[in-house]
């Protein structure tokens, strides 16, 4: 008999504030091993205090964080060992050269693959003999990214990795991440303001709104349940219309504009037969689908 | 086996690639290699004896150097400590803090352990009105005095300098005070080495507590 792998990240209730303004109002998400989870909300939404507090970094102030089924804040070191974090705000050692510091980290990793960290200094044209702290920004993340992955983790949680890269270096650096997920039982945490990012290497997408998780399910599900439905009717549409499931709805005469959760044939018929409408479906991409998730919570 | 002392030599490895240790590391035996060579050579009164008196000034004031050197280390050493401990790598990273700590302490005790002898050797041959000098009472003011550099490494607030400045001349300037250090460093009493055990056991703790 064959057990179920815990969940790579399981938050139980989570919750945080600062200054007593909450922003993780009771979190709960299950990421199960092998997935890469887009984390999206917007500036301020919270996403970095959720990974810190499912890190560990940082205590929360009520529920549960769990990594690879051991509590975070009391990780072990095998554990730690197949872990691999980008933080959001890129620190590292400016008195270091870029070999020093990877022959320090890779002291503490006895999975450290040299191959793929010398695969990446030439890739991302990183110069080993270079002082860290005369590193631009967008080089330093690149190097903070080769850190994080030259242990191959079997869990990797990235913090807005890609906002300093430059297009090629972001091509590049997705092109790892998807290495590393598509690798059995890999977990990715990718939180990004990138949509187009995520829909190229997420197949699973969470939504943080208003302290909690307002959509968290499989990338191909959300995109193909959540539709814009243009409804043209014959006669003026009235002050009760409404659609089952609506996200966001625009009414204007006979005109409605409908974001919907569930989008089937038969929601469609429906709204059809009883307005005597013409109704229009449109795909939406997921930067469309967050933009509709944010504007129903405000 | 193995892989515990790379983690061990690489952090030895970050103390020595801090440009300012090494540095100021170095200037601890260079100082002290010149000093031994004025005394050597004011010890040829045939050559010097005109300019003897500047010598043995100019060997107090070199032999003084490796005393600051070896008291700004141990805030060099917390400061370095302090910022690898408080990133995020040291919850993250698999066995990071225990090499930290242990090199640090090693660091720290070797620290005291110099500085408190040369201190001793410096003053045992002052003359016979230090026959009292004792160890342990050298240890406590050596650890008093890590102590408050450690304390500045973390708050790193300039102005205390200026604080701290006229506090350390009027102490020395005062006899009471001096006695009292003096008391300290010398081995009569009972209640005196209690006192000084007592310094050496808070400094300590307090050093931990910084590291």
């Amino acid at each position: 008999m064959t057990t179920m792998p815990p969940p790579a990240i399981q938050l139980a209730g989570l919750a945080k504030s600062y200054d007593k303004a909450p922003v993780l109002d009771g979190v709960n998400l299950s990421v199960p091993p092998g997935s890469v989870l887009g984390l999206l909300g917007m500036n301020g939404a919270g996403k970095t205090t959720l990974i810190k507090c499912a890190l560990g970094l940082i205590g929360a102030d009520a529920g549960n964080a769990s990594l690879l089924g051991e509590p975070a804040p009391s990780l072990s070191a095998a554990a730690k060992a197949r872990i691999g974090y980008v933080p959001q705000e890129i620190w590292l050692y400016p008195w270091m050269r870029v070999c020093q510091l990877l022959d320090y980290t890779a002291a503490f990793y006895p999975g450290w693959n040299d191959g793929l960290v010398q695969r990446l200094l030439h890739e991302w044209e990183l110069n080993p003999a270079a002082r860290v702290g005369k590193l631009s920004v967008g080089t330093r993340q690149k190097l903070a990214i080769i850190l994080a992955l030259a242990h191959k983790p079997d869990l990797l949680i990235l913090d807005e990795p890609a906002a300093s890269l430059d297009p090629a270096a972001r091509r590049e650096f997705l092109k790892m991440v998807l290495e590393v997920a598509g690798e059995p039982g890999r977990t990715v945490l990718l939180s990004t303001h990138l949509t187009s990012d995520l829909e190229r290497v997420a197949d699973r997408i969470a939504i943080l709104r208003d302290g909690k998780i307002a959509y968290d399910g499989e990338l191909d599900a959300l995109k193909e349940s959540v539709k814009r439905l243009h409804i043209t009717a014959h006669r003026p549409l009235t002050a009760g219309f409404a659609v089952p499931g609506a996200v966001r709805m625009q009414v204007e005469g006979n005109q409605a504009l409908v974001c919907v959760r569930d989008a089937s044939p038969q929601l469609v018929e429906r709204i059809q037969r009883k307005h005597d409408a013409s109704v229009q479906v449109e795909d939406l991409n997921l930067e469309d689908i967050f933009l509709e998730v944010q504007h129903a919570g405000n | 086996m193995r892989a515990i002392d790379r983690r061990y030599l690489q952090v030895v490895f970050t103390y020595l690639r801090r440009p300012v240790i090494p540095i100021v590391t170095l200037m601890i035996p260079v100082a002290w290699g010149a000093s031994w060579l004025i005394e050597w050579i004011s010890g040829h009164r045939r050559l010097w004896i005109d300019y003897n008196l500047e010598l043995r000034t100019l060997r107090s004031l070199v032999a003084s150097v490796p005393f600051i050197c070896l008291l700004a280390l141990p805030a060099i050493v917390i400061g370095h400590v302090r910022e690898q401990l408080v990133n995020w790598r040291a919850a993250l990273t698999p066995g990071f803090r225990l090499p930290h700590l242990t090199i640090a302490a090693v660091t720290l005790t070797l620290v005291t352990l110099i500085l408190a002898s040369a201190t001793y050797h410096e003053l045992a041959i002052g003359g016979p009105h230090n026959r009292n000098l004792s160890f342990a009472g050298l240890l406590a003011i050596v650890l008093t005095l890590m102590t408050v550099a450690a304390w500045w490494s973390l708050f790193w607030w300039p102005w205390l300098a200026l604080v701290l400045l006229p506090i350390l001349t009027l102490l020395l300037v005062n006899q009471r005070a001096t006695d009292i250090l003096a008391s300290l460093a010398a081995s009569s009493s009972r209640s005196w080495s209690a006192f000084r055990f007592a310094i050496l056991g808070v400094n300590l703790i307090a050093l931990m507590g910084l590291g």
